[in-house]
């Protein structure tokens, strides 16, 4: 081919030069992953930050009362949009208690009656090299107003914030008739935001865990990919 | 005709402009306009009702402006069109090594619906169609079955709201009787503010008005960022 490829992306470049350049190895191998898409923060990231903020928020600091609520391993990798893991990047997740409040003066203060003390409400982690995260929260339950159980998910580097998201449970009929879930327009990002949580066999106080990936349309050192 | 606009759609007016100019749109437009994309892009097609109730008033009806969205009108066949774009070897149909995203495993198997490892453009289709399908019916539910997603979407009620827009639009209500709830709401704000202390009103403007926590921008590929109703 001759000249300058001024198209703007992969794909429509592989359509323009056509099947040869799908065996050239190594070149194109690699897909775009589709970014997560971004959601509200809502109200009630947390205005005082607890004095635990590690990745553990069913026990805070070395009380040894568990928070309430089914213990879910949540895990993932953080990567960029062709796949490669987001190292050192901040992961911060927060969501409310079993009784649906959550750690904020404006939800906690009217609430405190009902709140799990126990429960740390939000925790911080940093990824690996490999991109990875992981945290020990409870099953996100329902809250007024919104059907849909959920998770808060903020991904930063330093403090620059990447990624504002939440988590969602596969098949909980509450999906459908939440505003946010069912606000968000495209199909595909609806399954983007959803986990399984599943089960964990051996585990004999029904503890659960989700996987759940975050691919970043843009990060920080990414290099844009330029056609040759 | 004025334009009666209660200090929390002026709130989310200016705040909406704000952060629209990053986004670099500066094409002339009227007032009226602007208010119905700044609550397009704000809640991501969904009309709020603070955005709902000043647009109504003006008499016009909150669709995105054209142009604006340059997907098709129906959510399946734009979700089916950025799957296939994963058909690297062109043959028409997906492959689990073309569509290796793990979070795109449950979609894939649920899709296969004869369980071949390939997924054709119609098995997607059909498969999205069913899901769009099973949004549940009742007063929690949104207004637009089976318009799909590229339609204005469900908004739960906002508080303080007597009937919020896909309400109205379902009941099918008359202009007579739109200009009524307008004027019905009115009569509620004032008297809410006088029932509300000052923080508290504050408050509630907050949580229905806040924009996006994190960086504006019109998102990657998908719902844009931060365009939400204020919900926990």
């Amino acid at each position: 081919m001759s000249g300058p490829l001024l198209l703007p992306g992969r794909r429509r470049f592989l359509g323009a030069v056509g099947a040869a350049f799908f065996t050239t190895p190594g070149l194109f191998a690699e897909q775009l992953l589709l970014p997560s898409p971004a959601l509200t923060e809502g109200p009630f990231y947390p205005d005082k930050l607890p004095l635990d903020q590690d990745n553990d928020l069913i026990l805070i600091k070395d009380s040894i009362t568990p928070a309430v609520g089914t213990i879910t391993h949540l895990t993932g990798r953080v990567l960029t949009s062709t796949g490669e893991p987001v190292k050192n990047a901040t992961v911060e997740i927060w969501q409310c208690d079993a009784n649906a409040v959550y750690l904020h003066t404006r939800d906690s203060g009217p609430n405190s009656g009902k709140q799990d003390r126990h429960f740390q409400g939000f925790g911080r982690c940093t990824t690996a090299s490999s991109g990875e995260y992981r945290f020990r929260t409870i099953k996100p339950v329902p809250y007024p107003g919104r059907p849909s159980p959920h998770i808060h998910v903020k991904v930063k580097r330093g403090d620059r914030e990447l990624l504002t998201t939440q988590i969602f449970i596969r098949g909980h009929e509450g999906n459908l008739r939440d505003g946010v879930y069912a606000g968000i327009r495209d199909l595909i990002d609806r399954e983007l935001v959803l986990a399984d949580f599943e089960p964990i066999n051996d585990s004999k106080i029904g503890e659960v865990q989700a996987r759940f990936d975050i691919v970043l349309g843009r990060t920080p050192d990414e290099r844009e990919y330029r056609p040759q | 005709m004025s334009v009666s606009i209660g200090p929390s759609e002026a709130a989310a007016t200016n705040a909406g402009i704000e952060s629209l100019s990053m986004c670099g749109h500066h094409e002339p437009e009227t007032q009226i306009m602007r208010q119905a994309r700044l609550c397009e892009w704000w809640h991501g097609g969904i009309v709020a009702a603070a955005c709902g109730a000043a647009i109504s008033a003006a008499g016009v009806s909150a669709q995105p402006p054209p142009g604006e969205q340059g997907r098709p009108s129906s959510g399946v066949d734009a979700a089916v069109a950025r799957l296939m774009e994963y058909d690297a070897d062109g043959n028409g149909t997906l492959s689990g090594s073309e569509l290796s995203d793990s979070r795109l495993r449950a979609l894939f198997q649920r899709a296969d619906r004869d369980n071949n490892g390939t997924l054709t453009k119609s098995e997607l289709t059909e498969q999205l169609n069913q899901d769009l399908a099973s949004i549940p019916r009742g007063p929690r539910g949104p207004g637009d079955r089976g318009q799909g997603p590229g339609a204005r979407g469900p908004v739960g009620p906002q508080p303080g709201q007597i009937l919020p827009p896909f309400l109205q639009d379902e009941l099918n209500l008359t202009d007579a009787q739109r200009r009524e709830l307008r004027e019905l709401q009115r009569d509620v704000d004032a008297r809410l503010a006088r029932i509300l202390t000052g923080d508290q009103q504050r408050q509630l403007r907050q949580m229905r008005d806040r924009g996006p926590g994190g960086p504006p921008g019109r998102g990657t590929g998908g719902a844009p960022a931060g365009g939400r109703p204020q919900r926990p």
